[in-house]
């Protein structure tokens, strides 16, 4: 029978989750390529809300998390073909085609597409866990040194109790239907930028020889869906952030974020001068986590 | 990361068969096979010389020489003119075509202002196979007109002919990307051009087909506003 157990009710449990959950900030910077185009992004998110479910499994389950998207930026850039002048027959062929042909004049170039989708909301719609208990040690402290000195320097080793995922669901992540009207402003603002040299009158010309952007951007990129859902598959397959979602709970719920920590040797009464001139410290061995759907339950020996 | 800018194509308005710049092109049929030797004088007084070979044997029915490119600086050309090649119509000043072949003088970028002359290598002073600056016998001068507006096209080599009257208009939004109409074959004679009044399109070309000598200058009258949109 273990010397000591600690146990926390489901609303206890929930509170403990909700800090960590609150605590929990993740960002990332990436780029890479696809196709005819060059990407980059810079995201970052914070969870919210859900719901908190303990099982007589073993596990904890939380459903309908938010992931709430504090940075979703990212830019896309590729090859304006542009728009030719010349090239127009000069001698038509008397059997087919052109026999001579006006020399073009082609101006476009590389061009990129920046986008803010920050405040976007997207879910994590199931995530199962187990607890996990690691005994920690602080890479810095030196080695050798007594549990009174790493006290003192703050560098104490320490049991710490983490949900453990076991089954992660992200949902992808949707945009909204607007993103239509977002890509056509930037897509013209794109390139009234990138051609800044043209006078004004010129532009309705560009803009007719151009024809419709998002017919125009579909044929440079590929696009053979709807925008909308390509913007879906950009995010959710291409940056492959849903993955990222999952990666981060993963590695950061079960080895950053512990619901719960210990100190070892624990502290059960503090150095004073009035009585002990040093803390009085019992070490903490064999601690183990369980669940069930009524409480969560800590167990540890007192060791040596 | 933008596109280069052209500065030109837009700022020049007006054209000239005699000082070529960026929307215009000169064709000229070479009949007589041979070899050639060319001479592109520049704005400041910059020149360049190139040779073509006219030859039976190739079936190259086209040959586009940039005077821009054969006039630039060789260490900064590309950059000072926005030439693609430099220096050189993308290997050098030494070009072949085929007889009944046509040679294509055209700019690919810069100011312009060019004049180019063209006659036999092996006997200077040669007789002029062609000379820009006096089109004739079937040389056609292509012109692009970007900006819409009235114009007056006028033939300096033939005093006494009329101008002609030349309308460039904005394209008509459509469903689709604007494609410019047909170019219009325009024959300049001495009595003037057929037609006489000619209707455009923005970056539709204009063909002036040289009957007699000539010299095609566009003047800009009036700019048209672009339409509300």
């Amino acid at each position: 029978m273990s010397h000591i157990t600690v146990a926390a009710s489901a609303k206890a449990f929930e509170q403990m989750f909700a800090l960590i959950r609150d605590d929990f900030h993740f960002s990332k910077t990436d780029g890479g390529s696809w196709g005819p185009f060059t990407w980059s992004y810079d995201v970052a998110f914070h969870f919210q809300g859900g719901t908190l479910q303990l099982n007589n499994d073993g596990t904890v389950e939380i459903k309908h998390l938010d992931v709430v998207w504090d940075a979703l930026e990212f830019q896309v850039c590729f090859e304006l073909p542009g728009f030719c002048i010349g090239g127009f027959c000069i001698i038509p062929d008397p059997f087919d085609g052109c026999w001579v042909s006006a020399p073009k004049i082609c101006i476009g170039g590389p061009i990129c597409l920046p986008f803010d989708l920050s405040g976007l909301v997207s879910e994590v719609d199931d995530l199962k866990a187990n607890l996990l208990a690691q005994y920690w040690v602080d890479p810095t402290r030196p080695a050798g040194i007594s549990d009174l000195t790493a006290e003192f320097m703050a560098k104490s080793n320490e049991w710490k109790v983490f949900l453990n995922p076991v089954f992660v669901d992200v949902l992808p992540i949707d945009v909204p239907a607007t993103i239509e009207n977002i890509i056509q402003n930037v897509f013209e603002q794109a390139i009234e930028n990138a051609f800044s040299w043209v006078p004004g009158w010129a532009w309705s010309i560009i803009w007719a020889l151009l024809g419709p952007l998002l017919d125009l951007l579909k044929s440079i990129l590929g696009i053979v869906e709807d925008i909308q859902n390509w913007v879906e598959d950009l995010l959710n397959s291409i940056f492959n952030l849903v993955a990222l979602i999952e990666t981060a709970i993963a590695q950061d719920f079960a080895g950053a974020y512990p619901l719960i920590t210990f100190e070892d040797p624990y502290p059960i009464l503090d150095g004073g001068p009035g009585h002990n001139p040093i803390p009085v410290k019992i070490p903490i061995r064999n601690l183990a986590a369980t669940i069930d759907a009524a409480e969560m339950v800590i167990t540890a020996d007192i060791g040596t | 990361m933008t596109p280069a800018p052209h500065p030109y194509i837009f700022a020049q308005t007006g054209l000239d068969s005699g000082a070529l710049t960026l929307l215009g092109t000169l064709v000229h049929k070479m009949t007589e096979p041979g070899e050639y030797r060319g001479t592109v004088s520049g704005p400041a007084g910059a020149s360049a010389v190139f040779y073509l070979t006219v030859t039976k044997e190739s079936a190259v029915n086209q040959v586009n020489i940039d005077l821009a490119a054969l006039t630039a600086p060789p260490s900064s050309g590309a950059a000072d003119c926005g030439c693609p090649g430099g220096g050189s119509s993308g290997g050098g000043n030494v070009f072949t075509v085929g007889q009944h072949g046509y040679a294509v003088f055209h700019l690919s970028g810069g100011a312009g202002g060019h004049a180019v002359r063209l006659g036999r290598a092996s006997a200077e002073p040669a007789a002029k196979a062609f000379d820009s600056t006096q089109l004739k016998d079937g040389d056609i001068f292509a012109a692009s007109l970007l900006r819409p507006g009235a114009y007056k096209v006028t033939n300096t080599l033939q005093k006494g002919a009329p101008a002609a009257d030349l309308t460039v208009a904005y394209p008509q939004a459509g469903k689709g990307a604007y494609t410019p109409p047909s170019p219009l074959r325009v024959e300049c004679t001495a009595q003037g051009f057929r037609p006489s009044k000619l209707e455009l399109t923005a970056m539709q070309g204009c063909l002036f087909v040289c009957a007699a000598p000539s010299r095609i200058v566009v003047e800009l009258v009036t700019a048209l506003d672009p339409p509300a949109s």
